[in-house]
């Protein structure tokens, strides 16, 4: 097996590269626009996944045309020609869409049975940055799973513009989908598992671009965030005995599926000592530009006290809870509800004392969709504290209460 | 009753003295206030008994004088000139005046007005608010300026200021206190019971005591105010168990006793109170003595902000419509 490998590199005209020439003629490229002739509001890659006119592409590139059908159109660029398309299918949560337009193709692309192994050699290919279609070359580095997010992690100079185009292996077979880069990395890209895109292949077809009508496109994507939220919630609640030990206090803390950073650091001159431990969901909903739901985070800090005075220590504590800034984007231009806010003094069942200040926004086209967003403070006399911040976006009310209930009830503080 | 009549330097003082024991002297504790420093801080004590009125030496550095020799008691007479230091003092009992209907002698500055009660119950609930509304300012000017909530600070206030009003209005109607001599005992009184007053609050409303432990210093002023109570308490009480010649200390020896008392009290009641009140004093939300919201009151006031957002939602959808069509 590696002998094998290593025969395939030393080959100097490996037989994958004629392999991918051939997929390329299925990657086109997508636009999104106020009119045929006008010039791009955003753009992307897509393939052909059907000879009838079917092309596999990124929910988010043509979430502009969705969201504001009657002003943003989409169109497929063959050549020279822009031809009008729909989008007739949709899976948010995974980040993928079906177009469908008005001619049909010779070919499609053909999907792998299976994943590569890690380490594999695969390829991207898409229009980066709005230039030459382009194949990146990486290497496959196995399946990542979040809650209800799951993505092919790969090393592969992905760029803007490439979301959408396929993910192939050596045998030019369809893997996935490009869809994302982590920003402060060196290539550490994404896509959507093959399967998933199948999936939505398989489901009914409907129209969901159109400009008079927003309802079916609307009540998809209602239906889409109940269930990861719904399924987010599950998975958290599940584990509702699971705790996390930091600086003398016991906080909830969803082991399975978040990810979490720790640190220790010291205050400004010394005068505090401070234990973080942060934890988020890695993976989202996309709903539109810098809007996403499905998701959450959750930080805990303990603070322990070493020269401040209790006032100057309290003080502090009340400086932090009102300096946090609030990841909840406050009313974004007709899509959400302003921001409410509030703070309440309460004693949890193991009997701490919490000042909590939370706000709370919604989603105008999806009933029963809001955003929380939560930081509280507890205090264990003038020496430990205890900070808890978190958001939990587009959930529903009962399962954002049930949450934030487990959070808190949860707290403890550890007898020494 | 007695007249005193102090000859002072350039003028002639009149005094009425109707409750007794009544002290003469220099300090401004006594009854009779006379400001020469020939006068000891306290000179001597009038006394009443069976047989009409005596005048006592309290031990004084120059002592009293009837003509021309020093004394230690007087039985005073109709009228009698006694010289304290070099002061002379004029002393006219009920049968002079009386026989002689000499109204002129009759002070009138202590006439007191008919409606001096409603007077006084004002005066203490305009100062109580005064106090009310610039304490919490001035801790909100220390702490968390510029204020953001003035509804909070508010409120702080009208809390502070019943507290105060409430305890001057004891004062002023059970103590009889003359509000235009108010003086150091009387102030750490209204401290001490305004405290104590705190404590009664405290079992009955707890998160009405929380917001007011919010304020800076209250811990320090409550730990004077059992200072305050101690010292008091150990004044007065001297004068009963002490004999006479040790009387003179009995200031000092509250004072230290007093002192020690607070050192107690702050070392070693409040460190054995432990997190409890140590919480309260931090201004921080405490189990006990704080609010008594669970996280159900949370979910019901997340539950209402859910509710108003949905009518949010609603009204802005109804716009939105209206507005494409």
């Amino acid at each position: 097996m590696l002998a094998a490998t290593k025969v395939y590199a030393a080959d100097p005209a490996p037989i994958s590269t004629k392999l991918v020439a051939s997929v390329l003629g299925d990657v086109f490229q997508i636009k999104i626009a106020t009119d045929a002739n006008s010039p791009k509001a955003a753009y992307g890659s897509c393939f052909v996944v059907d000879t009838a006119g079917i092309l596999a592409t990124n929910f988010h590139v043509v979430a502009y045309a969705l969201h504001d059908p009657k002003k943003y159109h989409l169109y497929l660029i063959d050549g020279d020609k822009s031809i009008p398309a729909e989008v007739v299918a949709i899976d948010a949560v995974n980040d993928l869409a079906l177009v469908q337009v008005d001619r049909t193709f010779n070919r499609s692309v053909k999907f792998a049975h299976g994943l590569p192994d890690s380490g594999d050699k695969i390829y991207s290919i898409g229009w980066p940055e709005d230039l030459n279609k382009a194949v990146s070359e990486g290497n496959f580095n196995g399946l990542m799973q979040a809650g209800p997010y799951r993505k092919i992690q790969m090393s592969i100079p992905l760029n803007p513009g490439m979301s959408g185009g396929p993910t192939i292996n050596e045998a030019g077979e369809v893997i996935g989908v490009n869809v994302s880069l982590r920003a402060d990395s060196q290539s550490l890209a994404f896509a959507i598992p093959h399967d998933l895109l199948r999936a939505l292949m398989r489901e009914k077809r409907t129209p969901l671009s159109k400009p008079d009508d927003h309802e079916d496109f609307d009540e998809t994507m209602r239906a889409q965030l109940e269930r990861v939220q719904e399924e987010i919630s599950t998975s958290i609640l599940k584990e509702s005995d699971s705790n996390l030990q930091i600086g003398g206090w016991s906080v909830f803390k969803p082991a399975k599926i978040v990810k979490c950073w720790h640190s220790q650091e010291s205050g400004a001159r010394d005068q505090t000592q401070v234990i973080t431990e942060q934890c988020y969901l890695s993976g989202s909903t996309p709903i539109k530009r810098d809007l996403d739901a499905g998701t959450f985070r959750l930080r805990y800090q303990a603070i322990e006290n070493r020269t401040l005075s209790a006032w100057q220590f309290v003080h502090q504590l009340n400086e932090e809870l009102e300096d946090q800034p609030f990841a909840i984007a406050d009313k974004v231009e007709r899509f959400t509800t302003s921001l409410r806010c509030r703070q309440l003094d309460l004693v949890n069942p193991k009997n701490v004392g919490l000042r909590v200040h939370y706000c709370v926004n919604g989603f105008l086209p999806y009933a029963e969709s809001y955003n929380i967003e939560f930081e509280l403070v507890a205090a264990s006399g003038r020496q430990r504290a205890l900070l808890v911040s978190g958001s939990f976006l587009g959930f529903s009310s009962h399962n954002g209460l049930a949450i934030l209930r487990t959070i808190i009830n949860s707290i403890t503080l550890d007898q020494k | 009753m007695i007249l005193v009549k102090v000859h002072e330097a350039d003028h002639i003082e009149t005094h009425k003295v109707e409750i007794f024991p009544c002290v003469i002297g220099r300090s401004m504790h006594c009854g009779i206030r006379v400001d020469d420093p020939s006068v000891s801080a306290r000179h001597a004590e009038i006394h009443q008994s069976t047989d009409g009125y005596v005048l006592k030496d309290l031990f004084s550095t120059n002592g009293i004088w009837q003509a021309g020799g020093k004394v230690k008691e007087v039985r005073l007479g109709a009228r009698e000139s006694i010289i304290f230091g070099d002061v002379q003092i004029e002393f006219l009992t009920e049968d002079t005046l009386e026989r002689t209907h000499d109204s002129k002698l009759l002070p009138h500055e202590h006439t007191e007005a008919p409606h001096w009660l409603t007077v006084k119950i004002a005066a203490a609930l305009f100062f109580a608010l005064l106090i009310g509304l610039a304490v919490p300012a001035l801790e909100q000017y220390l702490w968390y300026w510029p204020p953001e909530k003035f509804g909070e600070l508010a409120g702080r206030a009208i809390l502070l200021w019943l507290q105060l009003s409430a305890t001057a209005l004891a004062i002023s109607i059970f103590c009889k206190v003359n509000l235009k001599r108010f003086n150091f005992h009387k102030v750490l009184l209204l401290i001490c019971l305004s405290f104590v007053a705190e404590r009664l609050v405290s079992n009955f409303m707890p998160s009405l005591v929380f917001n007011l432990h919010n304020l800076t210093g209250a811990k320090f002023l409550k730990h004077i105010g059992y200072g305050a109570v101690i010292y008091i308490l150990l004044f007065r009480l001297q004068r009963y168990a002490l004999p006479k010649g040790q009387l003179r200390y009995r200031r000092w020896v509250a004072g230290g006793v007093s002192v020690i008392s607070m050192l107690i009290i702050e070392l070693v009641i409040e460190r054995q109170l432990g997190e409890r009140s140590r919480m309260a004093d931090l201004g921080m939300p405490i189990p006990t003595l704080g609010p008594s919201q669970g996280s159900d009151d949370l979910m019901f006031a997340i539950g209402l902000t859910i509710a108003a957002t949905d009518q949010e939602r609603i009204r802005q959808l109804e716009r939105l419509e209206s507005g494409d069509d």
